[in-house]
């Protein structure tokens, strides 16, 4: 704690934004409109859409939560609330679940990079993006933060563009606009929450932002929306080319759809590869926050200092990678998305945030009684109140 | 300073292990790497499981030895064409592409895959079978075009074109050909699109080899993977018109003894589905917009207003009546080439296991209401 005002602005609200928002979808973004289709059937964009719905409200909560304990981490606010040892158990409840969302995330990556690398061995792939991963992880959250600023816009315009024109290029543009069962939907939502799996960052990276009233508890909100706005462009662009029922067919839908266009005169013809090159840069970037933020956590539940994560990136890198080379096939990633990712993310994402935020507010526990969180503050230096101006 | 100047130093020398990751560990001479371009598939009489595969690539040295004035070339022509057959039989397209491979030097890559060729007298387990293997195959180009022959898809591939017969086919399509009409191409992915969708069925351009070229014949209509019947070159024209894909074409009209010509520009088609008590009733609104290419009087004085109408009358009459036959052609082997029961399915998801079953049935005995506007916009410069 005696660190805490060298490090509290050190990340920008942009660079926060762009943290919180490369830190969630890539463990279902290349297999979610087939669960979607096979869950909700033609509900699926309703599905969606409430997934979406729920991971704005929940990201708000998230930012609210921080914004109530803003000097402390994730782990440290949920000792306040839940009391020592309820609070550790429930932080160390993050671990396995975080593992094993990072491993499959990782599987996924390396299928894909498979398809382009035909000679390459999985383990090779793997193994040199977790060490990229780690070596940005090692560099701290500052790091990951800048890094998050420029390859996070840079993936959002690809796919923005990519999918924009995949969409127009459809020859029936036909979206179902009524709605059918809700229990269907109900179905696609549970298993389609992973998708937001990995918001937990948000409660992590707490003491490293700046907290505003009014303000930084948006940026939580943001960053879901942003995320919201691709899930919701990438499925529409893939139904309508390829309709509903032989989308349940594919393995690998997003893959299969961005093959389909080929732009003539455009500076590369095929974009599927643009996209590939994004998404590795997106996913080195998604795992070095994870690991650094899996690495914090475990620091805070041991006991340590937050800036002394970097042994416990030795652990947590290497288990990644493991867990990514211990799943053999496709449907074995997906069966652990569904049978254990989903209902986990539930827990982790859903229920013990609310639930601390519940009794935080229940309990009346609250540490933001600092300066730059009262509306009417004392007289703060011109420094500071520049960089409030920033984006 | 010297910090920066330090990070500076590490990032060249980061960039410089770049050199060392150039990527040629695997690399290959272009001269021996050979692409397919084309794909036939015939049925084998005698043997239910094997499947006769025709490979074609694009014969590269051809050009060399005929070349002119080199001396080298002894043989005029003749027997030299720009492509290379091979014939296996095998169960898939992967055995057969590596049987091949044993009777070439050159290894080959299906990424710039132009054309699949299949024989209409393929069975319906068959025709799922290659088709599944296309398209899971990752290194199968999925915007290759989709034909079917009557004949056998060896002999279409086999037809003495300039060009290999494969990218003959291709290009009828691949450069935005301009009459839009007459045909009506299929790429792979949309070919295993439509047969997989509930409420739409895969069509494909029907081909024949001729003496020296290769001519579309018409269009193969699926329902699934089943090839159900066909319809003839002024038929697939009238089809287009249903499904509003025509572009940039001239169709004569007959008017009673006498014809005019007219040049379709564009065509759009809005489509309705009603459910009543006897049955669905199929909504197919046709707008035309036409230049006039000739008149009845050959062009001895100005038209008048009232004969534009006229001829609009006249197109809109003909087109109807054509359109409605087509229309019934294709409810006689229900096949919903058009999408009718996609639509229907989207605007009433609820029904989904319904429309599964029983759409053919539906789409077979729905009545139909096809309406054709025509605006003819331009009469020509002359009069």
């Amino acid at each position: 704690m005696n660190a805490q005002n060298e490090r509290l602005y050190n990340l920008s609200a942009f660079q926060a934004i762009a943290l919180f928002s490369s830190s969630f979808l890539p463990v279902m973004f290349w297999i979610y409109p087939t669960v979607a289709v096979h869950y909700a059937r033609l509900d699926a964009q309703w599905a969606l859409l409430v997934t979406v719905l729920i991971g704005v409200v929940i990201s708000w909560v998230h930012g609210r939560l921080n914004d109530r304990f803003p000097n402390m981490t994730g782990p440290d606010f949920a000792c306040l609330v839940w009391g020592k040892w309820i609070g550790k158990a429930i932080t160390a409840l993050y671990v396995p679940v975080y593992l094993l969302f990072l491993g499959v995330s990782l599987y996924f990556t390396i299928s894909l990079m498979k398809y382009f690398f035909p000679l390459t061995m999985r383990m090779w792939l793997a193994l040199a993006m977790t060490v990229v991963a780690w070596r940005g992880a090692w560099c701290g959250v500052e790091a990951m933060g800048r890094a998050s600023a420029i390859v996070h816009p840079l993936t959002f315009a690809g796919i923005l563009a990519s999918f924009g024109a995949i969409l127009a290029n459809a020859d029936q543009p036909l979206i179902p606009l009524s709605f059918t069962s809700p229990s269907q939907t109900a179905s696609g939502v549970y298993h389609l929450l992973p998708l937001y799996l990995g918001m937990d960052l948000i409660l992590i990276v707490n003491p490293y932002y700046r907290h505003r009233r009014g303000k930084s508890e948006w940026y939580p909100v943001i960053a879901t929306a942003i995320g919201g706005v691709v899930v919701m462009l990438v499925f529409f662009s893939i139904v309508v080319n390829l309709g509903f029922t032989p989308t349940e067919r594919l393995a690998y839908p997003v893959q299969a759809v961005i093959q389909l266009i080929r732009l003539r005169g455009f500076l590369v013809e095929r974009l599927g590869i643009v996209i590939i090159i994004l998404s590795v840069a997106y996913t080195a970037l998604f795992l070095g926050n994870h690991i650094w933020a899996l690495s914090t956590t475990i620091a805070r539940i041991v006991g340590v200092s937050d800036h002394k994560f970097r042994p416990f990136t030795l652990f947590v890198a290497p288990s990644i990678f493991a867990i990514s080379q211990i799943i053999a096939t496709t449907m074995h990633a997906r069966d652990i998305v569904t049978m254990i990712l989903a209902p986990a993310s539930w827990v982790v994402v859903v229920i013990i945030p609310v639930s601390t935020h519940l009794i935080a507010s229940i309990r009346g526990l609250r540490t933001d009684t600092r300066e730059e969180l009262q509306a009417q503050g004392r007289q703060r230096p011109p420094k500071r109140r520049r960089i409030r101006s920033s984006p | 300073m010297s910090f920066r100047g330090a990070r500076w130093l590490v990032a060249a020398q980061a960039a410089a292990l770049l050199f060392l990751a150039g990527g040629c560990g695997d690399y290959q001479k272009i001269n021996d790497r050979s692409q397919i371009i084309g794909i036939g598939v015939d049925p084998v009489p005698d043997k239910p499981d094997m499947l006769a595969f025709t490979l074609q690539v694009p014969n590269l040295e051809i050009a060399t030895q005929q070349s002119p004035g080199l001396g080298t070339g002894g043989r005029q022509g003749g027997e030299a064409v720009p492509y290379k057959n091979f014939y296996v039989e095998a169960t898939s397209v992967q055995s057969a592409v590596s049987r091949a491979q044993t009777m070439y030097d050159k290894s080959f890559f299906l990424g710039n895959l132009e054309t699949v060729v299949f024989q209409t007298g393929l069975s319906e387990r068959d025709l799922t079978r290659v088709t599944e293997q296309l398209m899971r195959d990752e290194t199968i180009d999925k915007l290759a075009y989709v034909v079917a022959t009557r004949d056998s898809a060896r002999s279409v591939l086999e037809a003495r074109t300039n060009a290999p017969p494969a990218t003959t086919i291709e290009a009828m399509w691949y450069n935005d050909m301009p009459q839009r009409g007459y045909s009506a191409p299929e790429k792979l992915w949309q070919f295993w699109r439509d047969a997989e969708l509930i409420g739409r069925e895969p069509h494909a351009p029907l081909v024949e080899a001729t003496d020296d070229s290769i001519r579309m014949d018409g269009t193969e209509l699926y329902f699934g993977y089943q090839p159900v019947g066909w319809l003839t070159p002024d038929d697939t024209v009238f089809y287009n018109f249903l499904a509003g894909q025509v572009r940039a074409i001239s169709i004569s009209i007959p008017d009673a003894r006498r014809t005019f010509d007219v040049r379709i520009m564009r065509s759009r088609v809005h489509l309705r589905e009603v459910p009543t008590k006897d049955g669905m009733v199929l909504w197919d609104d046709i707008q035309v917009r036409a230049n006039l290419n000739s008149t009845e009087t050959m062009a001895q004085r100005p038209l008048t207003n009232r004969e534009v109408e006229r001829y609009e009358d006249v197109v809109e009459r003909y087109l109807h009546d054509n359109c409605v036959r087509v229309f019934r052609a294709l409810q006689s082997v229900q096949a919903d080439a058009v999408g009718f029961g996609y639509r229907y399915l989207i605007h009433h998801p609820e029904r989904i296991y319904e429309i599964r079953d029983r759409w053919g049935d539906e789409f077979g005995h729905a009545r139909i209401h096809v309406t054709v506007r025509c605006r003819i916009s331009r009469e020509g410069n002359i009069l």
